[in-house]
Parts: C-alpha cells; structure tokens; sequence
C-alpha cells in the first residue's frame, strides 16, 4: 500500500496528576481534522476504544428521519476486509463486547476488550467507519429491526412518555425528532440515501476518537492516525434553528397500563450558558435527585402520593430541558401536580437553603467521580463533552462551575428557567384516564 | 483474574474479606445477607427487600432525614437489596470520605430504627412500584417465567411480593423478620479499594464483632422444576416470550459446558439466537438468553420482544435453536470463540471495585472459594464438542417453561 510521510501527531497533555478523574489525558488533533483522546489506566489489563461522531438526529432531513440511528445499526454489516459476521465474531473470541448508541446530537461506537486486543479493536472499528460495505438486502432486514425497537419503545410507559415530552418541549423542531424515527420515515431510506448520509456525515471534523485504559498514549495516537489516514474532510454539523413555541396545553397518551407516568419540562439555555447550566444541575439535584431532595421528602415521606419522582437536566446546543417526572395511581394525577407547582414555588419564593446547596454539590462531584469508574465510562464522558463542548477538559470547568454555584445562583436559574406556570406537560396513563 | 485479599474473622464470627486498590479514589463495602424469597412463605412474600429497603430510613442515633442527609453531605451511596437467596447493604465512598461514610453503613446495619412511619411510607412505595412493574412487560414475562418454572417451590416469588402480602406487612413483622435474617449480623462483609486495613478491621471489629452471627437459616430443599406454559393476553404493541430449561448449578460438574451452551445461543451479537432471529429473520429488536445461575434451582432462558402478529414464529425460532445445540455438533470455531468470549467477559466484570466486593461476597456466602470464578473459568477452556452435546441432551430435552405476554386473541399453538 501507498504510504504517505505524516508529520506525527502532537499529544497534549490535559490536566495534570491530582486532578479529577478522568484528568490528566492527552488529546491530540490528526491533519485531517479528526482528534484523539487518551486515558492511560494500568489498573487492570482491559482497554475501552470509542468512535464518538458528532452527528445524530438533529442533521437529518425531515423525510429521513431516524437515519442516523438506522446508520448505526448498518455500521455493523460488515466491509470487505470484515464480511457481514465478522466483527462480532472477532470481538466474541477477544472476550471483549461492543455496542453503539445514538442520540440527536452524536452517535458512537465502541469495543472494551482485554488490552492484548486494543490494535484489532481500532482496526474493527476504524474499517467499519471507512469502508461500510451497507449492502441493500441488510438494509431491507435491519429496517424490519428497527421497526421491532420502535415498537418495544412505544410498549414501555415510559419510552412512550418521554417521546411525548420532547414533542411537546421542542415542537417540530429537530430538537423534537425521534431518534428512532419513524416506520414511514424508514420506508423513505433507500441504499443510495443511505449511502450519501454516510459519506456527507462520517467526516474528520466530527469524529473523536476516545481510548481508555492499558495502553501508551503516544503508541495508540500513531496508530489511530495510520489507521485514520484515508478519512476525507467534510463540514462540521451546525446547530439547528431555534424551536418554535412550547406546547402550552399538555400531551396526553393512554395505553393499557396500571399507574399514570408524568413528565414537566422547562427550556433552558443548554450548552450555551454553563453558569445557568452548573446552577440549575445544582437546582435540579436538590429538587428531585434522592431521597434527601424536596420532591421526595414532600411527594413520597410527607405525603405518599407517588412511587418515584425526579428532577433532571439534559442540555443541548442552544436550549436543553430541565425535567420532572412521577409515576403515581391515575386518580392522582391533579394532587401531584398541584404539590409539584407547589414544591417548585416555594424554592422559588423562599430560595434554596445553604446546607442543601452544600450538600448538591457533594452529591454531584461523587457521582461524577464513580461514573467514571471503568474505562467505558471514561472513554464516554471524554468522547461526549468532546463532541458536544468542543472541549473534553469542560468537565474540569463543570465542576469547578458547580463548586462555585451560590444559594442565590441556583435558586435565581430555577425562577427563570422553572416557572410552574409555563412548564411543558405530558402524560401517559391507563384507557380512558 | 485472582482477587487477592486478607481474610479475618471478627470476634463474633463475622467474615471479613479486604482487598486494599490504589487503581483509584473509590472505596467499596459489601456485606451479605443469607435471605430473600427462598426464605420467605408465601403469605409474607416480599418481606426481605422491605427489610432491606428500611434499613437506611433512619438509625437509633439519626432520624432518617438525617442518615440521608449525612450520606449526601459526604458524597456516599448506601444502597441495599434483596433477591432470590440473598440481600446486601452497601456502601460507595471516595477515600477521603469513607471513614465517615462506613460509621453510618455500620450504623445502618447494627441500629436500624424501623420505625412505624417508615415502614407505612416503604409499604406503600412499594404497592405503587408492584403497579408499575406489571407496566414493564419483560419483567412481567419473567415473573410469570419463575412461577411457572419454580411452581410451588420459594423460588417461585417475586423478590418485591404481591400486592395481598405486602398491603398487610407493619412494623413488627418487619422487625421479626431483620431479626431472623440478620441474628443479629451479617456473616459476610467485602471491601475493595482506597483505604486503611488496619483501621477498617478495627471499625467493624469495634461495631459487628460483639455481635454473633447466628446459626445459618435452615435453606429449604432444592426445587424440582416440571415445566409448562402460561400465557397473559393484552392489548399492547410487543409480545414478549420466554422459554427455558433447569440449568446447572454452580457446584456441578455440568457448570462450565452450560455457560458455554449459553455465551453460544446468547452471549454476544453473534450469538445464534440474535444471529438467525434478528440478524437473518427480523422478528426481534431484543433476543438473547438469560442463566440465572445459582447453588440451586438455576434455568437457562432464551427471550424475544417480537411482533404480535408473528409471536408463533418468534417462540418456534427460539425453540429451534435450543433444539439445534442438541441435535448437531457444534463447530470448533463457535467453540473456540465462546471460551474466549467467557474469559474476557469474566474479566471485564470485574472492573468496579463493587463488583469485585460483590463477587468475593457471594463465592464467600455461597462456600465457593474465592477461586471459584477462576476455576470454571479454567475448565471451560478444555470442553470439547462431545460435552457440549452431552450436556446440552442432559439438559435441554426435558419439558420446557414458556411464559407469553401476547395480544388478545393470539390463537394457540403447540410448540
């Protein structure tokens, strides 16, 4: 094979000895774009290869919805060096297990396996990105596979809910898309359409490759670059136009089930604003994170009236949702809500108080630190805040932001963002609730 | 992967293995239980995880908004269960916060209050979260799997009971059964990671070691499965199929060559099961195989989330592939490939510091040696294809379990 000279890539090392896991990591950017994030971990002999692509529903046209999840499955048919089979097979004898996921922003793809097997981890995964072979008579089975993951979506209460809430959050924004899709969307996605989404999607500018556990930095930066070498450049995706409107009446689903599943959501700025963000993770956590928060205490200790309820965030580009959701009887739906308003408003009225801000933050930084425990989930949260912050080392800045968080930050970003009166609403209960 | 560690015995007899990490901040404690639905009858069903469950709402010395909020403020999780055979409390701290951290796991364990009021507010949690369960079907499917599997045997129970049983339970009944189970400490605890031997023995010794652990609870004989079918009808968009066998326990000599039957129809996306019935046939998004092994009463199942309209297909599909490991030779290559599958997967489990606290308790409790995932581990490399048929012919031709979840009006079929 032709080879070219390659200047060899600059590692750059983040953090330094001490800091939170998964700092310090090298992080180096190839010619063509495409960058490289190492965590050497030589606790244990396993290693944890992760494709990230900054590439997910919200870059789909609004006839092919679901393409980028339905790319993810065709991902694994095979290539030419690889035929339809043969990663998982290959994967089978090194031990190891590989998946994939998608989102509306990224999708990505990974093999943990012993650390003997990192190189043919890379090669496996690299080959797949280069070279698919997406043959036609696969596309028409997986399609029918799809359609099987949708439906078992749609049969879970709470799959079917929260498709309700961003519906309703986001409209018919990309923000509001299914990332499964949908059976018609599918029907639409010809081989060819598949195949252009590919190769328009699957560019250097959008892919990080993440690697975490017992290997040399440098060793593994030349090899993601060799193997790198033939990927063409293509655009970066942008964000998406701002949603329309939230809905304002609540959406409502029924199906044959025994209790009603709830969900409120409120915009927020997402990733745009990470002082908003930090205080309203803060916010949230005290709200409905566990059994000390006031959702809890209030819902569950004081008043029994549901069997769960939470408080969370999930921030996007440009907007993001602070969520609350509550399983209780049907018959209580209208109690539940009005106690949830009421929770809400007085954080609101009365703010938030010293010690539990104190005691979020805690709660925050350990659960940081144990989510990032194994060498896939290190590998997650690098390739993640990666490809959705442009910047791996934000976590370092997130959690720093959070330690700076005050009583009157966190309770001002829930009076902006967590007004009762404007929250999104849905609901999926039994026939006829 | 040998999990190295020390061993003690506490004064009244508890087990203490330590296994000091510096791979990271994270301290992990892990004490187990013998109880869950083996040991319960059936008019007290579900009794074990509300023991369980109460146990961190509050202690003699802390209101249960104070346990909680202490462990919040330390950045700790205490999380308990209770399964089949077995319950656990434990604990995840960092190693600056442990020490205080595990102060309240002891405290949990040796001076829970169960007061009245909590254990009204966990009663009545957990008849919302039995609601709810029925609204995820696969975990219905499985329920209605061990019931018709486990038949009349304790095993048959879901860990979480039943509405009739869990509606009567109060606090003096709760209280019996910590007694009963826990008389009064548990006989095994299991720490992994960042922290001091020396201090950690000197904390459980000064907190569980005045304390006996008890005789061992009476364990009530093994089950005797027979097989047999049951089906729930509903009007929802997935049916839900499981179908299975008796499997081999931990201690036969059978172990090995099943996990390996099982890592070949299920383990894996090139196991056969997601190979010919979702790879090659589209029926399912979710299809694999479920061996829930233990020292006694363990099945091998096969599950498929399918199409109503094509359910007969689906349960025919899955039947087949149990029925071909027992017809024809397995290949040396699928062989292969499924011992190494085995390895790597036995080491990778292993990466948490709690899962290895979980294991070194259960080989503990269960009397399996500490070894005991390494040497079956072991044994699997050298079974031949002869054996894989031999146990599979030992195993899976007798009267299978199948538990349906399908729409109304699915006619019926005979497998």
């Amino acid at each position: 094979m032709h080879k070219r000279v390659v200047t060899p890539p600059q590692l750059t090392t983040v953090g330094q000895a001490g800091d939170p896991a998964p700092a310090p990591f090298e992080r180096a950017r190839l010619d063509s774009g495409a960058r490289v994030l190492v965590r050497a971990n030589r606790a244990q002999p396993i290693v944890a290869v992760d494709l990230w692509l900054g590439v997910g529903a919200v870059d789909e046209a609004d006839e092919h919805i679901g393409i980028s999840h339905f790319l993810e499955h065709m991902f694994f048919k095979g290539t030419e060096r690889f035929p339809l089979g043969a990663m998982d097979r290959v994967v089978k004898e090194m031990g190891g297990y590989n998946n994939a996921a998608t989102s509306l922003e990224f999708t990505h793809y990974f093999i943990v396996s012993p650390s003997e097997y990192f190189e043919t981890s890379l090669e496996l995964l690299t080959d797949h990105l280069l070279r698919p072979t997406l043959p036609p008579p696969e596309l028409e089975r997986e399609r029918q596979v799809v359609k099987e993951e949708i439906r078992r979506r749609n049969d879970s209460p709470h799959g079917r809910l929260f498709t309700r809430l961003s519906q309703a959050v986001f409209g018919d924004s990309p923000y509001g898309r299914e990332v499964l899709g949908t059976p018609e969307s599918l029907d639409r996605i010809s081989p060819d359409v598949m195949r252009r989404y590919w190769s328009d999607h699957y560019a250097a500018e959008r892919l990080v490759v993440a690697v975490a556990g017992d290997v040399d930095p440098t060793t593994v930066v030349e090899q993601v670059a060799e193997r790198l070498e033939p990927l063409r450049s293509g655009s970066a995706g942008g964000a998406p136009p701002e949603p329309p409107p939230p809905a304002t009446d609540p959406v409502e689903d029924t199906m044959e089930i025994n209790q009603g599943y709830l969900a409120w959501g409120f915009r927020t700025a997402g990733r745009t604003d990470l002082d908003e963000l930090c205080a309203l993770d803060v916010a949230s956590t005290i709200l409905g994170d566990g059994m000390t928060s006031r959702l809890y205490r209030r819902l569950i200790d004081e008043l029994r009236l549901v069997t769960s309820v939470s408080a969370w965030m999930y921030p996007l580009s440009e907007t993001g949702v602070l969520g609350i959701d509550a399983i209780c009887a049907p018959d209580k739906r209208a109690q539940v809500e009005s106690e949830i308003t009421a929770v809400v408003s007085t954080a609101i009225e009365t703010g938030f108080e010293e010690e539990e801000v104190r005691r979020a933050k805690a709660m925050l930084a350990a659960e940081f630190a144990y989510a990032t425990e194994t060498n896939a989930a290190v590998t997650g949260t690098l390739g993640e805040h990666e490809v959705l912050f442009g910047d791996a080392g934000v976590f370092r800045r997130l959690l720093e932001g959070i330690a700076a968080v005050t009583t009157e930050d966190a309770t001002q970003a829930l009076a902006e963002r967590g007004d009762p009166g404007v929250a999104v609403r849905a609901w999926v209960g039994p026939d006829g609730s | 992967m040998a999990l190295d560690h020390r061993k003690h015995e506490l004064s009244g007899g508890t087990t203490i293995l330590a296994r000091p990490l510096n791979a990271n901040d994270i301290v992990a404690l892990y004490a187990a239980i013998p109880m869950g639905s083996l040991y319960e009858t059936d008019e007290e069903a579900g009794i074990s995880q509300l023991v369980q469950s109460v146990l961190p709402r509050g202690t003699a010395q802390r209101s249960a908004d104070a346990f909680q909020d202490r462990l919040a403020e330390l950045g700790a999780e205490l999380d308990t269960s209770a399964g089949t055979d077995m319950g656990s409390v434990t604990l995840k701290a960092t190693a600056e916060t442990w020490e205080p951290a595990a102060e309240l796991f002891l405290e949990a364990l040796t001076q829970p209050a169960f007061t009245e009021d909590e254990v009204a507010s966990e009663v009545e949690q957990t008849l919302g979260a039995l609601e709810a369960r029925e609204d995820e079907l696969m975990t219905r499917a499985l329920d209605l799997f061990r019931e018709v599997f486990y038949g009349q045997h304790p095993y048959h129970k879901p860990a979480i009971g039943y509405r009739e049983t869990v509606r009567e339970v109060d606090r003096d009944q709760v209280v019996a059964a910590a007694h009963r189970f826990y008389r009064p400490t548990p006989p095994v605890v299991t720490a992994v990671g960042r922290f001091d031997t020396d201090r950690l023995l000197s904390m459980l010794e000064s907190t569980l070691g005045p304390l006996p652990i008890g005789a061992p609870p009476a364990r009530p004989s093994a089950p005797e499965p027979g097989g047999g079918a049951q089906r729930i009808a509903l009007d929802r968009e997935a049916a839900y199929l499981v179908y299975g066998f008796p499997a081999p326990d931990y201690t036969h000599a059978d172990y090995p060559t099943a996990r390996l039957i099982d890592a070949v129809l299920g383990g894996s996306m090139s196991s056969r099961l997601f190979v010919e019935l979702r790879e090659k046939r589209s029926l399912a998004y979710q299809v694999s195989t479920f061996y829930s092994d233990r020292i006694d009463g363990s099945f091998l199942a096969g599950y498929i989330v399918t199409d109503p309209d094509r359910v007969e297909d689906a349960a025919r599909g899955l039947a087949a592939e149990f029925d071909r490991i027992v017809t024809e030779p397995i290949e040396d290559d699928e062989l292969s490939a499924a011992k190494h599958y085995l390895r790597g997967r036995f080491l990778l489990g292993a990466e948490t510091n709690m899962a290895q606290a979980s294991r070194l308790a259960a080989y503990e409790v269960y009397g399996l040696g500490h070894d005991f995932g390494d040497r079956w581990v072991a044994e699997v490399q050298s079974v031949t294809p002869e054996q894989v048929r031999a146990v599979a012919q030992r195993w899976l031709t007798g009267s299978p379990t199948c538990a349906w979840i399908v729409r109304t009006g699915t006619p019926e079929f005979e497998l």
